[in-house]
């Protein structure tokens, strides 16, 4: 006798560390363009999120006797911390962030089963948590003006761990460009004298392009950035005829500002919590630009994409099942 | 080719190191175990006994009903027993074989003519050709072995517009069908001369895959020899090219319905090897006894093409090759993606066996690193039958079959091309052979419950019928008897009335 194999033999080369590695690394060009912007605060946010949800994920796992090493090693927890330390404003209080992340990692993904289980993104479940408990701070940006001189390393720290600050600094926020415009009967391109608040265009194309790296790599399905941008582009285009605010006339400021491009490649696109069915991911994303576009502009809420997001999750189950694919041999 | 295939996988075939030696034919073993369910259908029956002495091509075991084939004694050789032994099947369970042991001296008979000679096959009449395609017991030798008989009768009664000859050996490994090629282009294209004429079909396509490229060129010469208007059809090679459902949309455009044949919308598919073994049947007048079977894989020292008699125990052909490696660590009967995988080499080769793999723990698939399925659909990209993976996997891991089959489990093709690309390393196409096993089992199951309440329905009724007629008998008898008595009284009354006129008159 001999030991029975099964087939299909051979390992599949790709995994799910792979996919979630790939995502860090088309996060980064933003990230590091964002600093450049914007000082240290969201490194040290990156740092801290990370800490805290590799160690609720290790916490997580014990508890749910599940093995910890491979599961810690998917990177999928990190890549939840990276989102959700990029959503936040860059000096948040530390223990507003380790809250959003333990409200992701804890309630949001293993209470509701784990990697693969989770019906929301934690990332946002987490993000979405902060905002509507402490709005004021969740909506303070720094500002954009020339001249402003960034808080250093200290200072950031300082901010973000003692909510002081040692050296002297000309206010420390603003509200978000989107909120200007919102807010504002001034034309956009006099505020800032750029397209969608001054830096956030840079920053969105970074995004753009990691986006479409991992498009590329086949690593996100790229019916879900293609359908949410067009909904997005078309739906300001609609705008357009029907309003004579010129701050809505230009679907490049929708496009390039707020959380437009974050979320249609790296939010949208994940797996886990979007429709799974080909014509599903259209319809999905299409759902999340239209839901994000109509919060904007006529919501509370300076950007839409975040509930808009957990709206269309809970959307998906049933769009998957009235979007089951035709199979071979069906007509 | 009318329908490029856009899902699949380009797999590396393996295809150089088993077709560089010219196909050898194995020697002839000291015990033949010849199987009496090598084809999809009824087993066949023995028709000898043990003692007998059996020639070669002499009928050993007897179809049985429609879909069955006829078994025959590859060599002479005399019946040993008739018994259980180890045979190629998935439930790895015993069956009934026939064990021959060949007489001393008893060779492979010369080698078959190569020529074709084509005024031969034209007077040839179908009816004449599935007789003899029946009573040698040819099935589909790709590895499916359905009774070739009973697919010739499909084609007569349909119109078939494609008669499709495939040559596509998708699976890595497999390389019997390209050595057929180089070595008997001819019986190939006899063969789907032979088939043309019974099932007249209005064209004939070859398809054969890019990377069979020595085979192509001889190909192409056996059909200028022959003259018919063969489309010789070179498709780039891709997994599942060479699945009958896949390869009849690539070169057709057309898709066989759910729970249809090919023959609904008229195109026939059949293997390159069953060709060449139609054409042997019907010009030599030689039954199914032999057929080409590599022995491949990192497990063999020598890996080959060769022309095996069926019976011949797979550790015969393991030794002829040269033995295993040392690292050899399984056994599998087909290809690497869809084989089966064998617990013993004590079985022997039988009609579906297109090819022996030896592998190497290299090769096995990783099952520590299995991680939760994150929807990412990567298997529904590649899926053949354009079925969603992901879902079906939550589903019947929720043992939710009902909602299985609406996301049309029962189109998987079990190809596996969504395990070799599973980033969470999820065996999944294991998954979709057990629920439709399962689905098939509570159909069976079904079925059972729906005769055997027919069958009280039916008892019910003949037995209230018999109660009714019973009592229409009876009530009629009792009719009768009344009506008799009636009369009786009423003849009774009129003598009495006759008697007192009479006394009247009187």
């Amino acid at each position: 006798m001999i030991d029975t194999v099964h087939s299909p033999l051979g390992t599949p080369t790709a995994t799910v560390a792979t996919t979630m590695r790939r995502v860090l690394l088309a996060l980064s060009p933003g990230i590091i363009i964002y600093t450049a912007f914007f000082g240290w605060g969201l490194l040290i946010q990156l740092m801290l999120a990370s800490a805290t949800a590799l160690a609720l994920e290790a916490i997580m796992l014990k508890i749910r006797k599940r093995p910890v090493i491979p599961h810690l090693t998917d990177y999928s927890a990190l890549v939840t911390a990276w989102l959700l330390a990029i959503c936040l404003p860059p000096l948040l209080p530390w223990w507003m962030t380790v809250l959003a992340v333990g409200f992701a990692i804890v309630i949001a993904k293993h209470l509701y089963g784990g990697l693969g289980s989770n019906p929301f993104n934690p990332a946002m479940v987490g993000y979405a948590v902060l905002l509507v408990s402490f709005p004021r701070e969740m909506t303070q940006w720094l500002p954009q003006e020339n001249g402003y001189q960034l808080p250093g390393f200290a200072d950031s720290l300082s901010i973000i761990f003692q909510g002081s600050v040692t050296t002297h600094l000309d206010g420390l926020s603003t509200a978000t460009p989107l909120d200007h415009f919102k807010h504002s009967l001034d034309a956009a391109p006099e505020l800032t004298g750029l397209l969608a608040g001054k830096h956030w265009e840079w920053i969105s194309l970074a995004w753009l392009a990691g986006g479409l790296w991992l498009a590329f790599k086949g690593t996100l399905d790229w019916r879900i950035p293609l359908s949410l941008l067009l909904t997005v582009a078309l739906f300001s285009i609609g705008l357009m005829l029907g309003t004579d605010n010129p701050a809505w006339q230009n679907p490049l400021f929708h496009l390039l500002s707020g959380g437009t491009m974050l979320a249609a490649f790296f939010i949208a696109t994940d797996p886990v919590t979007a429709s799974t069915t080909r014509l599903g991911r259209w319809i999905y994303a299409a759902g999340i630009g239209l839901l994000a576009m109509i919060i904007r502009l006529w919501g509370g809420y300076p950007d839409g994409f975040a509930f808009a997001v957990l709206l269309m999750n809970l959307a998906a189950p049933i769009i998957d099942y009235l979007t089951i694919p035709r199979a071979y041999g069906h007509k | 080719m009318k329908h490029p295939m856009q899902a699949g996988l380009a797999l590396p075939g393996h295809r150089s190191i088993s077709t560089e030696l010219p196909v050898a034919r194995a020697p002839v073993p000291a015990e033949l175990i010849i199987p009496v369910a090598q084809h999809i259908g009824t087993p066949a029956t023995p028709v000898v006994a043990s003692g007998d002495h059996v020639k070669r091509g002499q009928l050993i075991a007897a179809a049985q009903g429609f879909v069955s084939a006829n078994i025959h004694a590859p060599i002479d050789a005399s019946v040993k027993a008739i018994e259980y032994r180890p045979v190629p099947h998935p439930s790895g369970l015993n069956g009934m074989c026939i064990v021959l042991e060949p007489d001393a001296g008893a060779e492979w008979p010369s080698p078959v003519p190569k020529a074709m000679d084509r005024e031969i096959i034209s007077a040839c009449a179908p009816m004449d050709i599935k007789k003899k395609i029946r009573d040698a017991g040819i099935v589909g030798l790709g590895g499916a072995t359905f009774p070739t008989s009973v697919k010739i009768k499909n084609g007569i009664d349909h119109h078939i517009d494609t008669l499709i000859i495939n040559g596509c050996e998708c699976e890595p490994w497999i390389t019997c069908d390209e050595m057929l090629f180089r070595e008997r282009p001819q019986h190939v294209i006899g063969g789907s001369c032979l088939i043309q004429q019974a099932i007249k079909a209005d064209k004939r396509v070859l398809a054969i895959e890019e990377e069979e490229s020595e085979a192509i060129d001889l190909l192409r010469d056996a059909i200028v020899d022959c003259g018919d208007p063969i489309h010789l059809e070179v498709l780039p090679t891709r997994y599942p090219t060479g699945s009958e459902k896949q390869l009849i949309q690539i070169v057709t455009d057309k898709e066989v319905p759910t729970h249809g044949l090919p023959a609904d919308i008229g195109v026939a598919v059949y293997n390159a090897g069953t060709a060449a073994a139609v054409y042997r049947a019907v010009m030599f007048d030689e039954p199914l006894i032999s057929r080409f079977v590599t022995v491949s894989g990192p497990g063999i020292k020598q890996p080959r093409v060769l022309e095996v008699l069926l019976g011949t125990p797979v550790k015969d052909l393991i030794e002829f090759c040269g033995g295993k490696t040392e690292d050899a660590n399984g056994l599998i009967m087909g290809g690497a993606m869809m084989g089966l995988g064998l617990s013993t080499d004590e079985v022997p080769v039988t009609k579906g066996m297109n090819s022996i793999l030896l592998t190497t723990p290299a090769m096995m698939q990783d099952t520590q690193g299995e991680l939760p399925c994150i929807r990412c659909g990567a298997c529904a990209e590649v899926c053949p039958s354009q079925l969603a993976p992901q879902q079906l996997l939550a589903l019947i891991r929720a043992e939710d079959l009902e909602q299985a089959q609406r996301w049309n489990l029962e189109d998987c093709i079990e190809c596996g091309c969504c395990n070799a690309v599973c980033p969470s390393h999820i065996p999944l196409s294991s998954y979709y052979r057990y629920a439709k096993s399962e689905l098939r089992g509570q159909g069976m199951a079904k079925r059972k419950a729906q005769q055997s309440k027919q069958r009280y329905e039916f008892r019910n009724e003949r037995l209230e019928r018999a109660k009714r007629e019973r009592e229409e008998k009876m009530r009629k008898k009792k009719e009768a008897l009344q009506a008799a008595n009636k009369a009786k009284a009423r003849a009774a009354m009129k003598e009495e009335a006759e008697a007192a006129e009479k006394e009247q008159d009187a």
